[in-house]
Parts: C-alpha cells; structure tokens; sequence
C-alpha cells in the first residue's frame, strides 16, 4: 500500500504567453504508514504536487499509483480518490462551503450510511479534537476568525478517517495551542489509525518534530530527500538551496562547526537544550 | 496620535463581548505588536482602527478624528493603511504597476501624481524592476510587497497590518520585516502588526496581548521570561527563547532573553 510517482511534469496555462512550469520530472515513493514532509519555498510547485497525486489537476506525463492502482483508473472503476485521500486545503476559504459548522463537517459522513447521532457524535468528536467545543455546530462559518476556520477545515477532514490525510500548509494562522493540537493529531492518528500523511509546509520546524521523512523542492524539482540526520548531515549545500534551518539546528550546526560534538537527529529545542547541558558538561567539568 | 477610549465591542447580543473598557494610545512611528489566541479579537480591533467596525461604547480616534464620524471616514482611511489577511488572493491586475495605481485612480488624482507616487511605493519595497511584471507570477512574498506598495502609494501615516506573512516562507517574512522596519526608520510609519509568530516583533516597541476583552501592554523582555504565561495565552516564544529558558534553569546558565538568534546564543554558549 503506497503513493507512487513517476516522471510527473505540470504546466500551467499551457500554449499561452502565461505557460509555466510547475514540476519537473518528479518521482516519489510515499509507504502506507509514512508522515511524508514536503518542503520548499512559496512557489516551488508543494500544492500544484498535491493536487496533481490527487487528480485535481492533470499532469501533461508522467504516472501516479495510490495502492498499485493508477490514478486514471479510478474514473473508470467509478472509484473516487478522495475516498481513500482527506485533503486540508491550503486557503480554508476554499474548502469551507456549507453555512454552518455542523453541516460543514457533516457533509462528508452523510455519506457513510451512519445514524444522526453517530453523524453528531463524530462532528463533535472531530471538532473537539481541534479545540472547537460544541457551541461551534451552530456558527456560521462565514464570520469565524482566521484560526477558527482553520480548525474548522482540519475537523472536516479528521472526521472522515481516510486511509490518507494531505495536508497543505496547515498551521498557517494557527495559534500555539492550535498547533500542537494538529501535530497530536497528525501522531495520534499515524500511529493508532495507521494513517499515511502528507504535509506540505515552508516550516521546516514543525515538519521535522512529526516528519518520518521529508523532501524539498526547488523550483519544480525535488532536489533532497532523507530524514533530519541526512538534512543535517547536508546542511551547508541545503543552505546554499536557500532552505532556512530552524534556529536550534542552526545553533546545532555552529556549535558542533566550533568544535562541540552534538548528537544528530534532535527533532526539537528540547531535546537541544539537554544535549547542550550534556555537552556543556563534557567540554567545561 | 492614536487612541482608544473605553471601547466596549460585541458582534452580537448572543455572543459573548470580545473588548470591554478598552483603552491605550499609539504614538507616531511606534511599532505596536498584537498577540492573542485564535479568536481573542485581534482581527476585530484591527476593524476598529479605521472605521471598519464602530466601537458599542467609548471612541476611537485618529488624530482627534473620531471613527464613529462619518465625515471623517474618508480621511481616516487615507491616513490609516489596512492590509487584509491574505491580500495577494484580491490583486487583478495584469501588471504590477496598474495594482499599486489602482486605488490612487480611484482616490482621482492627476496621472503625473499617480505615475510618481506609483514609483515612490514600488522602489519602497524594492519593486521597482517588477513594473511590468503580471502580479499572478510573482512568488507570495512578492505578491505581498505588491499590496504593501498599494497601501504605501496612498502615503498613510498608520498601518494595520493582519498577520501579513501567514502564507510567506521564513526568508520571505525576514525580506518583509525588513522592508517595513526601513519603512519605520525612514518615514516614521507607525506599525501595528498582528501575528502569531513571536520571532517577526523581536523590534517592537511594544506588545499588545488580546485577552479576556481586555488589551494589556507589555515589553518583550519582560514576556519573555514569563513563559509558562505566554504558552497559556496560546501564544509560543521563539524557539531560541524557549531554548534559552530551558537551559537557564540549569543554574550554570544565565543567559539574557535579549539573545533572541542562533548567532548571538553561539557566541554567548562560547565564550
Ligand atoms: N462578523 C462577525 N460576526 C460574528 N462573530 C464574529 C465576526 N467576526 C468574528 N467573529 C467572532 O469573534 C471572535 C474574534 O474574532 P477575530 O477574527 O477578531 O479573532 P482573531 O483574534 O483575529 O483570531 P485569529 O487568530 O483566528 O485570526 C471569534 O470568535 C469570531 O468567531
Ligand atoms: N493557476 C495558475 N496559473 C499559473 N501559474 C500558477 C497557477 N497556480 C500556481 N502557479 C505557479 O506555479 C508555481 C507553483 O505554485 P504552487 O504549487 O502554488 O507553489 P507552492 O504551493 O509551493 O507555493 C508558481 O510559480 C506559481 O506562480
Ligand atoms: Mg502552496
Ligand atoms: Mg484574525
């Protein structure tokens, strides 16, 4: 069970003086169990990827399998992708469209043949699971705030227990607690649920404390792939590829450049500060 | 001067108030950070700055100009420049120059003033080779520049901005935090910047927290040896403070909450 790529090319507005190149030749390989990161700068082709493996857009070649079938077939087989694929959306705007909270994550369980009260029990169990109490199934969701409809987008999707969830950009607007709630979520459900994700983000922090793995894209390309030890292990050429380390890797990365010999694999500044206290006491007692 | 009287807010009876007996002054050419949990009311009091929103009780005024006068809304919206979440999602044009004039040509002034003010805006946020380009191919944090330069073409004196970077990449954020502290420096622009990202107000002056109705005035410094509080407010230090609190409660540590990047906490760790 897997997501597979092969030699996919995108362009956009295709024969007009617009025509740009989105991706170039990617081939990517995602298991069933993974937390797959992908990382790049605005621009560098993170959601046009995404909604091409989920056939929202069309690549002009290339091939993409979601458990050994290829996408193309689905049609066919009168199968829907997004049966199998959850996807937060990158502007919740664009994926909230019912008038109510409840409706809104409702929409895809009225599907399921379950009763009301299952169909309430998971709305309010989904949007618990984002901070949202059951005071928010009465809302308009067209006047809640930025971090509210944010929430409100990854319930939708949490409630459908998919056998893949994509996420793009998904803290973007997020408050402190909002986001550690997602990243619990993101764990939780991987490791219970055996879930495979995908994250796209330009925030190379979060996508390294959940990540298994992650790759980086570059104008179109996947230029690297590995987990934090192999980001780490490239930091200088990664860096001159204009990736912005987070701050205690970056502190990392100099101090063992100073001499210090720091551990690889540190996923947060946690675990930096007691491998500091560490070698602080190796160097100085 | 900006200042807010006493000001009560509430969308609806039936929902509970979002500011109650609010009041605070902003001087010209401070930079003014306003943090706050999803739903605390920072995008609501960015509304009240300009008219946008009226508050229930109490007033708001913009160099004596009351909001709540509709004669002076016109000239308070002149001088108070608004940058919506996600702004780039609005531009329509096919170049970038007919963006930035866009509002200029409605405000009707002469095509010789546009034409210069246009330029003035564009070279302000290093736009200016971009005159040409159609905004649809520009990166977002370009894009962003591009509505900054919007706002910046109508020459305010304040400007609100609501979490302008959420959708940028960390070296874009750091190329618009310095295009608006150049901003401050060379023009006295007044900034009031909401985020959720402790690390881009590092420079403010000072920090606004939205907080059970109320809008309470703080130094960094001072918030940031207050950790657990600031977490509980929904609201995450930097992660090189968080490092740094970590580490000083080791006692052979005491390092300054002023060291706020990797560099300088190299150069303090090795001394
Ligand atoms: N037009 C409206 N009518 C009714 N309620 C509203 C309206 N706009 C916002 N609210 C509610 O008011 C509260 C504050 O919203 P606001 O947008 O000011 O929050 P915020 O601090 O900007 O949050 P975020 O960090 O999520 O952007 C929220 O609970 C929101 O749902
Ligand atoms: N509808 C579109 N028409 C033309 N170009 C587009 C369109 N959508 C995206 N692009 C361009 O394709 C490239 C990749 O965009 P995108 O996948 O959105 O990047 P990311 O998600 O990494 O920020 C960018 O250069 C972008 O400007
Ligand atoms: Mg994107
Ligand atoms: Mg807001």
């Amino acid at each position: 069970m897997s997501i597979v790529l092969k030699n996919i090319n995108y362009t956009y507005q295709i024969n007009t003086p617009f025509m740009r190149k989105a991706l170039h030749n990617i081939n990517l390989y995602s298991g069933k169990n993974e937390i797959l990161g992908i990382l790049g700068g605005t621009g560098s082709g993170k959601t046009t990827l995404l909604q091409v493996i989920t056939g929202l857009l069309t690549p002009d070649s290339g091939q993409i399998e979601i458990d050994e079938v290829d996408i193309s077939q689905y049609r066919k087989k009168a199968l829907n992708v997004f049966d199998k694929i959850g996807m937060v959306f990158q502007v919740p705007e664009e994926q909230i469209f019912e008038k109510k909270v409840f409706s809104e994550v409702a929409f895809g369980l009225r599907k399921k043949f379950l009763s009301a009260e299952e169909i309430r029990c998971k709305v309010e169990g989904a949007l618990a699971s984002v901070g949202l109490n059951a005071d928010y199934c009465q809302r308009f969701t067209y006047n809640l705030s930025s971090g509210e409809k944010r929430r409100l987008a990854i319930a939708s999707v949490l409630a459908l227990e998919t056998e893949y969830i994509f996420f793009d950009e998904p803290t973007a607007g997020l408050d402190y607690e909002g986001r550690v709630l997602l990243l619990d979520n993101i764990k939780k459900l991987n490791t219970e649920k055996r879930i495979g994700m995908i994250i796209v983000s330009h925030d190379p922090l979060e996508m390294f404390s959940v990540c298994h793995r992650c790759v980086l894209l570059k104008d179109g390309c996947l230029v690297f792939s590995g987990d934090l030890t192999d980001w780490m292990a490239n930091y200088e050429i990664l860096t001159e590829q204009g990736m912005v380390f987070p701050q205690s890797q970056q502190l990392v990365h100099e101090l063992n450049r100073r001499g210090w010999d720091m551990k690889g694999g540190m996923k947060n500044f946690a675990e930096v500060a007691a491998q500091i206290i560490k070698c602080y006491d190796g160097r100085f007692h | 001067m900006i200042e807010f009287s006493q000001v009560d807010f509430s969308y609806a009876l039936e929902q509970p108030p979002l500011l109650k007996d609010v009041s605070f002054q902003i001087r010209e050419g401070e930079f003014i950070a306003v943090l706050g949990r999803n739903a605390s009311g920072k995008s609501t009091l960015a509304r009240l700055f300009n008219g946008l929103l009226l508050p229930d009780r109490g007033n708001v005024k913009i160099d004596e100009m009351d909001t709540g006068n509709p004669e002076k809304l016109f000239a308070i919206r002149q001088k108070v420049g608004f940058l919506f979440p996600s702004p780039d999602r609005q531009l329509i044009a096919d170049m970038v120059e007919d963006e930035v004039a866009f509002v200029l040509e409605n405000l009707g002034l002469p095509a010789s003033d546009i034409r210069e003010r246009v330029d003035a805006a564009l070279e302000m946020v290093a736009m200016e080779n971009y005159r040409k380009h159609p905004p649809s191919l520009l990166s977002g944090g370009q894009k962003q520049k591009i509505c900054i330069a919007g706002i910046l073409s109508m020459r305010p004196k304040y400007m609100v901005l609501d979490e302008p970077t959420s959708r940028l990449d960390p070296a874009e954020r750091i190329d618009i935090l310095a295009t608006l502290m150049k901003l401050k420096a060379e023009w006295g622009l007044t900034l009031i910047y909401i985020t959720h990202h402790v690390e881009e107000i590092v420079a403010a002056d000072r920090v606004f927290i939205l907080q059970n109705c109320r809008a309470d005035s703080f130094s960094l410094s001072e918030l940031l040896e207050k950790q657990e509080y600031l977490l509980q407010l929904g609201i995450e230090p930097p992660e090189i403070s968080r490092l740094i609190y970590l580490l000083n409660r080791d006692e052979r540590f005491v390092i300054p909450y002023e060291v706020v990047s990797a560099a300088d906490l190299v150069n303090f760790l090795c001394r």
